[in-house]
């Protein structure tokens, strides 16, 4: 028995039927996922993880992803599957780039919200300017927790 | 349990099992075996596949549903480590086996982590017992591990989410050390062993010490303070020379009059002679420091198995002042090298590590390291740091010159030249032998492509500076 098989299939893969569920929201904004672009959005999920080294045991942020976005303005049935294929992408990315500081409904929300607002659906204002500046400060603000951390544990040493 | 249940288990008395990942390795077996069934195969995968995900759901806080699969194996390896600190405290394989078919494997986890908890509490106890006793020795290596490295392991051990991990800092070798345990297991060894070696050198006067281990350092023109030495090795063979010269054992100084005696006695021993001499010096050393404690007396009499090679290679190569510390009456202090007091402090150390893990190019990478590091702990502690890549050794040696060269080689073949002298040759030792550290790998892979004559001035190095003893 193998235990690092088992570790391998912790991923869980979504299924079709659960994306096209999302339809039931998507619709009221005159988007519709179609199982080939299901599958195709499966794939994108899948190839990200692979990219970006991580496994997931809960497949639900996908269809969190699609729920979330498909109410912006700035998507339409042409560029929808493209667009959802993109932000998982950059999704998974950036919980790399915020070395997972940051949990998964704040950064939909935070990429929903600057997607629509300062980037005007430009999903490349999102990944090179919008998103690396909040991963920057993320990471300097937990930098700063950890020095000072240190600094109080080696004060703490010095009287001991 | 009754020994009927056992019995089908007879088989795995006979498989090799690996005691590092003991769980997984009696699993593979026990399946390979056909001792369990297929369902029950499945039914502890689909168990254990429940508790990771369990762990990782605790560790992400549920704000995550996904990881970085470097993060999924560190949970995992630290179930795993769990479970092994169970199914390892079983009479058997057989017995382990039983409880596992039997009992939920959440259940067998949750008793490891017991046992783990119970480890640390020990090593904490063990730790204080430690911290009242130091010997007055000054290594710093001795007393950053025990003051700094020990404490930061038990401040920091993490035993929901890295059971195997062991944070601090660790520099001081011991005699006996067996670095593939890990985790909390390991920490304990450790300080059981660090106990026996110091309560061994509490029977000898620290100033004998003290003067024993300024010798040691002119033997090797190292500072011993800095330098990563087993004080209980060098106390405990000079104390066995010293009996088998016939003075006391507590008797540490062994005089240039004294090792001519030494070599008149056995230089016509053949090798089972030689042996008994050994033996009997041990055996006497035992007796007249009144050491009872069977721990102890194992311990002292496992070296036999180190210092018997040791010493037969030395005599035969005429270089058994390499073993023996002999008494010096100058008062020069050893050639300095590197220079204690430019030391980068802790902040400075940690800062420097993380500026070398976020560079991505090589050479930075490199340069950081030689602008920075000025003192050989410090280098010591950066090739130990786990910070650096196969090219990036290649790259950091090609820039030290014959004598910081020589330096690492003296740490890395500190047996070989003991036991070889100024026969001790440098390339044939970086072909022959292979290490625990993979910087010390490294190192005999650079010096097997170095030019000849490279190679041969950095030997010159070595043995120049025993020659000018």
């Amino acid at each position: 028995m193998n235990m690092l098989d088992i570790y391998r299939r912790l991923n869980q893969q979504p299924l079709v039927e659960e994306l096209l569920e999302t339809n039931h929201i998507s619709q009221k904004y005159g988007l519709t996922l179609y199982p080939v672009q299901a599958r195709d959005i499966i794939q994108a999920r899948n190839q990200a993880l692979q990219d970006y080294g991580r496994i997931e045991t809960d497949n639900r942020i996908i269809s969190q992803i699609i729920s979330s976005f498909c109410s912006s303005p700035y998507l339409s049935n042409e560029n929808y599957t493209n667009s959802i294929n993109e932000l998982i992408d950059i999704f998974y990315f950036f919980k790399n780039e915020t070395r997972d500081l940051i949990a998964d409904k704040e950064l939909l929300l935070l990429m929903k919200d600057l997607f629509n607002d300062c980037c005007c659906g430009s999903l490349d204002l999102l990944r090179y300017r919008e998103l690396p500046s909040v991963a920057a400060e993320l990471k300097q603000r937990a930098d700063g927790v950890n020095n000072l951390e240190r600094e109080m544990d080696n004060e703490g040493r010095l009287f001991r | 349990m009754k020994d009927g249940c056992l019995d089908r288990y007879e088989v795995l008395k006979n498989v090799p099992l690996d005691p590092y990942h003991y769980t997984v390795s009696l699993l593979q077996q026990a399946e390979q075996h056909g001792l369990l069934e297929a369902q029950l195969i499945n039914d502890i995968r689909r168990q254990f596949t429940f508790l990771l995900k369990e762990m990782i759901t605790r560790y992400s806080q549920g704000k995550s549903s996904s990881l970085r699969i470097e993060t999924g194996e560190r949970l995992m390896l630290s179930v795993l480590y769990c479970m092994d600190a169970y199914t390892g405290s079983l009479s058997g394989p057989g017995e382990a086996l039983e409880i596992i078919s039997s009992r939920s494997i959440e259940d067998i986890y949750r008793s490891g982590r017991d046992i783990s908890k119970k480890q640390l509490d020990e090593c904490a106890q063990l730790h204080r017992k430690i911290c009242s006793e130091l010997l007055d020795i000054d290594i710093i290596a001795y007393h950053t591990t025990i003051n700094e490295g020990i404490q930061d392991f038990l401040d920091n051990y993490d035993i929901d989410f890295a059971a195997h991990d062991i944070p601090g800092s660790i520099d001081y070798p011991l005699l006996f050390d067996d670095m593939k345990v890990q985790g909390v297991f390991y920490i304990w060894r450790y300080l059981k062993h660090l106990e026996l070696e110091n309560s061994f050198c509490r029977l000898f006067a620290i100033e004998d010490i003290q003067r024993l281990l300024f010798n040691y350092g002119q033997v090797y023109q190292i500072d011993c303070k800095e330098a990563l030495i087993n004080i209980f090795e060098i106390v405990l063979t000079n104390a066995q020379f010293s009996v088998l010269l016939g003075k006391g054992a507590a008797e540490l100084h062994i005089t240039p009059f004294h090792y001519e005696h030494i070599i008149r006695e056995l230089k016509d021993l053949d090798r089972e002679e030689f042996k008994f001499r050994l033996r009997q010096a041990a055996d006497r050393l035992l007796e007249e420091l009144g050491i009872k404690g069977p721990l102890l007396r194992e311990y002292i009499l496992r070296f036999q198995d180190v210092i018997l090679p040791r010493a037969l290679a030395a005599r035969d190569n005429d270089c058994l002042d390499n073993v023996v510390v002999l008494e010096r009456y100058t008062d020069n202090t050893p050639d300095i090298i590197y220079d204690t007091g430019s030391s980068l402090d802790n902040d400075s150390f940690r800062l420097l590590l993380e500026e070398v893990g976020e560079c991505t190019v090589p050479a930075d990478r490199i340069q950081m390291i030689i602008s920075r590091i000025q003192s050989l702990g410090d280098f010591i502690d950066i090739l130990e740091a786990d910070c650096l890549y196969d090219q990036d050794y290649q790259i950091l040696f090609s820039r030290l010159g014959e004598l910081e060269l020589s330096m690492l080689a003296k740490i890395i073949f500190i047996e070989e030249i003991r036991a070889e002298g100024e026969h001790f040759s440098l390339l044939s030792s970086a072909v022959q032998y292979r290490f625990d550290r993979e910087w010390q790998n490294q190192y005999c892979l650079f010096i097997q492509d170095l030019d000849f004559p490279w190679i041969k001035a950095i030997e010159a190095r070595i043995t120049t500076s025993m020659a000018s003893r």
